[in-house]
């Protein structure tokens, strides 16, 4: 019987998730950064990300909200996103963490995703725009917290009496995923009329 | 006997054996009912949000035109001289919904029959009428020349999220529907008062502002410059045009504006041949004539 807990089973689930979700969040904070370079460069540069009025990056780069506090957003992903890319590596590698290193990834990522969340209000409700590069930081941005929030909770991080709500939430993630997706196409649906921009 | 007590051995090995088999099956069942209601939500959310996706697209009616401004039945308003040599516009009837336009009939009366397209957010199109508007203007009204103007909207994408290029052009079909005469002052004036690309344009005050300077003040043309009234239009008449390809100039990689066409030929910018030159070469007939 060698099925027993004593010896903890590499996370690599977890591990795998967070790098991949960290790439790819990293590669689109990182497109966003020579795109904005290109607008500083010449501010008529034809982006690739500009696809049409709805969906284009251009707007976001040159908007205030695009330098919230005062530099562009993207560079804060492109230190940002080596936090969950670090945290996947070393998982890999058999790295365990003390409690108050879970709590510090668990708050950064609890920060990104009300940035996300704020950022996703004005590009559709004040900008008009979907950018696609954006998009991409949205779509790491929501399942990264809610794994990360459902494993700490799980592994009593935030004491025992989360953990149950933890592990009875965790074969949940996906499904809680796909709706906060749908909740974001709703709203742009509703305000930008997406489908109708498409067709 | 020493192998009746084995047996015994093994059949409490065996019934272990059985128990944990079964203790393994219970934890593998508990796993899958675990994941398995989780999984087969989420496929039921993506269904039924596929399926509401499907159903409004379905519903969505058949990529139809928007029924147009009066006047413009041939996507653009035509100005002729009247007896007494005053720039007038043609009236016509307005292109009907799901309708396609009727063309001008062009004839071959000696006249140059002048087609302009432009955007009235397009710096080239300001340009344009600029340093040419007076002298078409007065070609017409010494009529030797007919002008027919067609707004389309292009550059959209020039204007953040604002639209104003289709909102401009709108205006243009406003102004067409409802007080035709004051086209040509409300389209100088919107040249005029062009805001920078890059920029989210004039918003509706301000177009507003402009319309009421070239002297146009009525109710009517201001809530139809609010309601974008005729945006589906200016968007159908502009797919029309992008995909003309009589109106594309030979050196040109595509459609753009400003396009003038003079009895059927495309005015070549780039030929070295003065617009204006152009147009008097297609003219036959002597002032007065017409």
């Amino acid at each position: 019987m060698n099925d027993t807990s004593t010896e903890t089973r590499r996370p690599w689930i977890l591990a795998i998730f967070l790098i991949v979700t960290g790439g790819l969040g990293w590669w689109a904070a990182f497109s966003l950064t020579l795109d904005k370079f290109a607008l500083l460069a010449d501010p008529d540069a034809a982006l690739n990300c500009n696809f049409s009025v709805l969906v284009q990056c251009g707007a976001n780069l040159n908007s205030w909200q695009g330098e919230v506090f005062g530099f562009p957003n993207p560079l804060i992903g492109l230190g940002g996103f080596v936090a969950p890319i670090a945290v996947g590596v070393a998982l890999l590698a058999g790295a365990g963490f003390a409690g108050w290193f879970w709590i510090a990834f668990n708050v950064g990522l609890a920060g990104a995703l009300a940035f996300v969340i704020w950022l996703i209000g004005q590009s559709i409700f004040v900008l008009g725009t979907l950018c696609p590069w954006c998009m991409l930081v949205w779509l790491v941005t929501i399942p990264l917290f809610w794994v990360v929030t459902l494993r700490n909770a799980r592994e009593g991080v935030f004491g025992s009496g989360l953990s149950r709500i933890g592990s009875v939430l965790t074969p949940w993630i996906v499904p809680i995923t796909v709706v906060c997706y749908l909740i974001v196409a709703l709203l742009a649906q509703v305000r930008l009329d997406v489908v109708r921009s498409l067709f | 006997m020493p192998e009746e007590r084995q047996t015994k051995n093994q059949r409490r090995e065996a019934a272990r054996e059985a128990a944990r088999l079964e203790r393994e099956k219970q934890k593998r069942r508990d796993r899958l009912r675990r994941w398995l209601i989780p999984t087969v939500s989420t496929l039921a959310i993506l269904a039924i949000a596929a399926g509401i996706v499907w159903a409004f697209v379905s519903n969505q009616p058949a990529a139809q035109s928007a029924a147009g401004p009066r006047n413009m039945i041939s996507d653009g308003i035509l100005f002729t001289a009247d007896d007494s040599g005053a720039v007038t516009p043609v009236e016509t009837g307005a292109i009907p919904p799901s309708g396609t336009p009727t063309p001008t009939d062009a004839e071959d009366d000696g006249l140059a029959h002048i087609v302009t397209y432009v955007d009235f957010s397009c710096p080239g199109c300001k340009g344009f009428e600029e340093a040419y508007a007076t002298s078409i203007d007065a070609l017409v009204a010494a009529g030797v020349a007919t002008l027919e103007v067609h707004p389309v909207a292009i550059l959209d994408a020039r204007y953040l999220a604002s639209r104003y290029s289709t909102r401009s052009n709108n205006v243009g079909a406003c102004v067409a529907d409802l007080a035709p005469e004051s086209f040509l002052d409300v389209m100088y004036a919107m040249f005029a008062n062009q805001p920078s690309e890059g920029t989210s344009g004039l918003n509706d005050d301000q177009i507003i502002d402009v319309v009421h300077g070239a002297g146009l003040v009525d109710e009517d043309v201001d809530a139809c410059i609010e309601d974008e009234l005729f945006s589906p239009w200016v968007t159908s008449a502009t797919d029309r045009a992008l995909a003309d390809p009589d109106l594309i100039a030979p050196s040109a990689p595509g459609f753009q504006t400003p396009t003038v066409v003079v009895n059927g030929d495309v005015w070549d910018s780039q030929s070295g041949i003065d617009v204006m030159e152009f147009i008097q070469s297609r003219i036959t007939a002597t002032p007065g004539e017409g």
